[in-house]
């Protein structure tokens, strides 16, 4: 990949034991992270890493444990980062071309991020995105409460919750996220106010909706790529 | 317009044998809502809680 080092963070894990330090700093090409009043560090709600066996090795036991991380970013400084009580974690090889040894590649998530799928937890008040982009923050909405939703009542969708103050930037690394607070019902309900009102129409044609969202990461990385280049 | 979802409930059980033992079981299964929204602006969600179609 072409200029990494200006689109990637580091993830920093230090522990001191009592004949040894560990201090091991990754590569880290995604991260969603929330400031939070009461703690000093930031909650963390996705990371995502490259390194070594062993250094993957760490992070993982490091994240079980509920370890605190010092994260840095292109766009973000110095922030002491923590995943909370079961965290989720994934990881896989890449083998690179000319490399004896594949890379490891971690991805870890934070409770709350893991109960976004579809039907996870349907009283949720807030959701958690990873694009800001209007018609996939509808999509992931409607696809997380199993609400009828359309592609083309995303603009109006968007200026409500901020209308309402219902969506707040956070901090991200590789992408930019959001999250959405609301319940299903509360969505149900602006849905059948604008209806009435006729801000929103429900077309006659009755075809399917269709829908054009990011479909993964990458879409971002090309554009930052073009940007860098 | 209507859309069908799959979503998780848990059965929650309480039996108390004769020592007063209290056991909670907890089954956790998955049922269909129907969320629907009316060109006239009603709204509605089915599922199996629902008393009225």
């Amino acid at each position: 990949m072409k200029n990494a080092h200006l689109r990637m963070g580091s993830l920093q894990f230090t522990k001191v034991l009592r004949d040894t330090t560990i201090d091991i700093t990754l590569h880290m090409d995604r991260m969603i992270a929330e400031h939070e009043a009461e703690n000093r560090s930031a909650r963390c709600h996705l990371l995502s890493v490259i390194g070594n066996d062993q250094e993957i090795g760490a992070i993982a036991a490091a994240i079980a444990d509920e370890a605190r991380f010092y994260a840095k970013g292109p766009d973000v400084n110095r922030l002491m980062i923590t995943l909370g009580q079961d965290a989720e974690v994934f990881r896989c090889s890449i083998s690179i071309p000319g490399r004896r040894r594949p890379l490891r590649h971690l991805v870890a998530i934070s409770e709350e991020l893991s109960k976004t799928r579809a039907g996870g937890n349907p009283r949720a008040r807030r959701t958690i995105l990873c694009d800001d982009d209007r018609a996939f923050l509808l999509y992931r909405i409607g696809a997380r409460f199993g609400l009828p939703v359309l592609a083309e009542w995303s603009d109006w969708f968007g200026q409500m919750l901020e209308r309402r103050s219902a969506i707040e930037a956070l901090i991200g690394i590789g992408c930019t996220p959001i999250v959405v607070k609301g319940t299903k019902k509360r969505f149900l309900g602006w849905i059948g106010h604008a209806l009435k009102r006729g801000a929103i129409r429900i077309p006659e044609h009755g075809q399917s909706a269709l829908w054009q969202v990011p479909a993964e990461f990458s879409a971002n990385v090309e554009e930052t790529e073009k940007e860098a280049a | 317009m209507a859309r069908w979802e799959s979503i998780k409930v848990t059965d929650r059980f309480e039996e108390t044998d004769e020592n007063e033992v209290t056991t909670i079981r907890e089954r956790e299964r998955f049922t269909q809502a129907l969320t629907l929204v009316y060109a006239d602006g009603t709204t509605a969600i089915l599922d199996e809680g629902s008393k009225e179609p």
